[in-house]
């Protein structure tokens, strides 16, 4: 045994009892080293032994854990109970940015990236809070300003243009109600300026041949005349204002559908006879596709018709160049067809009593319905009324040709109520389709 | 330790586990006289052993759900009071030294100390704490566990991070040094 081996055997003694003279006694050859590292390693035993707390000492650091403990407990409970199971937003922002911190980026990136999340959260909180916005408005600059951006985007596209000019629409009309009738023109001029700019878009055959297909434009240009409608009713005072809109939207309308929407500017008035023809065949029914129907009743101070359009005689209703509707002279598609009335204007259902004066020319022609009323649901006027005015008549928006069998005619038109004195607004109905 | 008191160890390390203050206090009354007995002999003032011993039991209770119960639960208290006593001399290194902490301590005291203070008082403790001083973290850690709690080298290796071959060298190492430190302590006294 060397001397590393008999003085690990004494500190393992030293370690489980043994006292260091027995050690000695033991081992007599150990070194003058080994004997002073088994002395400071006896004593280190020794003050092990004597330094032991005394029980106050015990009982005082029990009862402080005790407390904490207690404080503890009763501190995990209280968010054990209003905590959710899921981390919250905090929680989960705190171990982002933990996150973020520990991959050594650096706040630079992260301090751009939320900067930039924060422009564009409200850019597009200010836009969307824009959208609602009147002329006038703080935020209608913003309104006006996304709407040209978006404008830049979809340059050639007339539904995009259509969706403007509704903007512009609602404006006026929320204006209107709000009495701002001043801002209200301002609005419908640029809801005019847009339908020219439609209609000026439109002469370019690759955008007609794409929209004029689809019949969303149509359903918006005739949400728009029945909204201008009212509006004229609402602001007499802003006649000639509206007119002007509606003009546009009829224009608009007949150049996307030429040959089926028949508008108060394009179409020569026709003559009513007084004799209404009720029970009276009437041309046939061109196509068993339902549509709706368009009544629009000028009053005399519709804008002027087109050049085109020539005054009714009392006698010989006046086509439109676009329609083909029989004439009295001409034959009945069908041998099974009803005969036609000799004197009957191209409509269906004559909606004028009396035969127009030659001081109040037809404002627009009524072009044939493509559902023929089959029976008039209206009365004609008296003959001694003098009406200075409509001469429009309904029709159906989508006039097609005679077929071999025509329809059953249905009573799709709408009389005008009161024709006499005080000049009655334009007014767009939009019938149900014919059955 | 005896099968018994292994068992019933484990037995209220589970129930600590869970959350029974309790089963913690028994923990503590087990154990307390070897954590106090670790620190004392290494922080020279009194108050300090007692804040510091509070501190180990106070921050195995926080940590108790980690604890592994493969593990000696002593080792683990021991390896916690290692870091604290070494993260408080760093702290006392900040403040000068030791022994104006003392000093402090000892003004603020009664004039009548206890009888436990006395015992911490005693010329030989406060050589020998003296002289461990000199030694390392590990090295004190190590003869503490060796000499107060008669521990294995397998029991302390876990604790201070090193294999068991390398703590008998250390031990050598470390016996030696406190040997030479505590010679002419002997000498004059």
């Amino acid at each position: 045994m060397n001397e590393n081996d008999i003085l690990d055997s004494c500190l393992n003694a030293l370690r489980q009892g043994a006292t260091l003279a027995s050690c000695v006694e033991k081992h007599p050859e150990l070194s003058e080293e080994s004997l002073a590292i088994l002395q400071a390693a006896a004593r280190l035993h020794d003050a092990g032994k004597r330094l032991a707390p005394d029980p106050a000492f015990k009982r005082r650091v029990r009862s402080n854990l005790m407390k904490r403990i207690a404080a503890d407990q009763a501190r995990r409970a209280v968010p054990a109970r209003t905590q959710p199971a899921a981390p919250g937003l905090l929680q989960r922002w705190r171990a982002f940015l933990s996150g973020w911190r520990g991959s050594g980026l650096g706040w630079q990136p992260l301090a751009a990236a939320l900067a930039f999340i924060l422009i564009v959260t409200l850019s597009a909180g200010i836009v969307s809070a824009a959208r609602g916005a009147l002329p006038g408005a703080p935020l209608y600059p913003v309104k006006r300003l996304s709407e040209q951006a978006r404008s830049i985007l979809r340059r050639d596209d007339i539904l995009w243009r259509l969706e403007l000019a509704q903007h512009r629409l609602d404006e006026a009309v929320r204006l209107a109600s709000q009495g701002d009738d001043a801002t209200m023109d301002d609005a419908l001029a640029a809801y005019v300026a847009i339908l020219d700019d439609v209609a000026r878009l439109l002469h370019d055959p690759t955008i007609f041949n794409a929209v004029a297909s689809q019949a969303e434009p149509r359903a918006i240009l005739l949400r728009q005349l029945d909204q201008l409608t009212t509006l004229r009713l609402q602001t007499p005072s802003h006649e000639a204002t509206v007119d002007r809109a509606i003009s546009a939207a009829a224009r608009v309308l007949e150049l996307l559908y030429p040959n089926a929407q028949p508008t108060p500017a394009s179409t020569p008035a026709q003559p009513i006879q007084p004799a209404a023809p009720s029970g009276t065949p009437l041309p046939p029914t061109p196509s068993a596709r339902p549509s709706p129907t368009l009544i629009v009743m000028p009053t005399a101070v519709m804008p002027q018709p087109t050049a085109t359009a020539a005054p009714p005689t009392p006698t010989m209703p006046q086509p439109t160049a676009t329609a083909a509707p029989p004439t009295p002279t001409m034959p009945q598609p069908t041998p099974t067809s009803p005969p036609a009335p000799t004197v009957q204007p191209p409509t269906a259902t004559p909606v004028m009593p009396g035969p127009p004066t030659a001081t109040t020319p037809p404002m627009a022609t009524p072009p044939p319905t493509s559902e023929p009323a089959q029976t008039p649901t209206h009365q004609p006027p008296a003959a001694t009324m003098t009406p200075p005015t409509p001469t429009m008549v309904p029709s159906t928006a989508t006039p097609q040709p005679p077929t071999p069998t025509p329809q059953p005619p249905a009573p799709t038109m709408r009389a005008p109520t009161a024709t006499s004195a005080p000049p009655m607004p334009p007014t767009v109905t939009i019938m149900p389709p014919a059955p | 330790m005896p099968d018994t008191a292994a068992a019933n160890e484990r037995i209220w390390i589970r129930q600590a586990q869970q959350g029974d203050a309790e089963a913690f206090a028994r923990l503590y009354e087990q154990h307390v006289d070897a954590i106090y007995r670790y620190i004392a002999l290494r922080v020279p003032s009194q108050q300090h052993v007692e804040d510091l011993t509070e501190e180990v039991f106070w921050r195995a209770w926080q940590a108790i759900d980690r604890f592994r119960p493969e593990r000696p639960f002593l080792h683990w208290l021991y390896r916690i009071a290692h870091n604290l006593v070494i993260n408080d001399a760093r702290r006392a290194e900040k403040h000068r030294s030791y022994e104006m902490m003392t000093d402090m301590g000892h003004a603020l005291m009664d004039e009548t100390p206890s009888p436990e203070e006395n015992l911490f008082r005693q010329e030989d403790i406060q050589q020998l704490r003296q002289a461990m001083t000199t030694l390392s973290p590990d090295e004190q850690t190590l003869l503490t566990m060796r000499f107060f709690d008669g521990a294995s080298y397998d029991d302390i290796a876990p604790v201070l991070g090193k294999r068991p071959g390398a703590l008998r060298v250390l031990q050598h190492r470390a016996l030696k040094k406190l040997a030479k430190q505590l010679a002419p302590m002997r000498t004059v006294a």
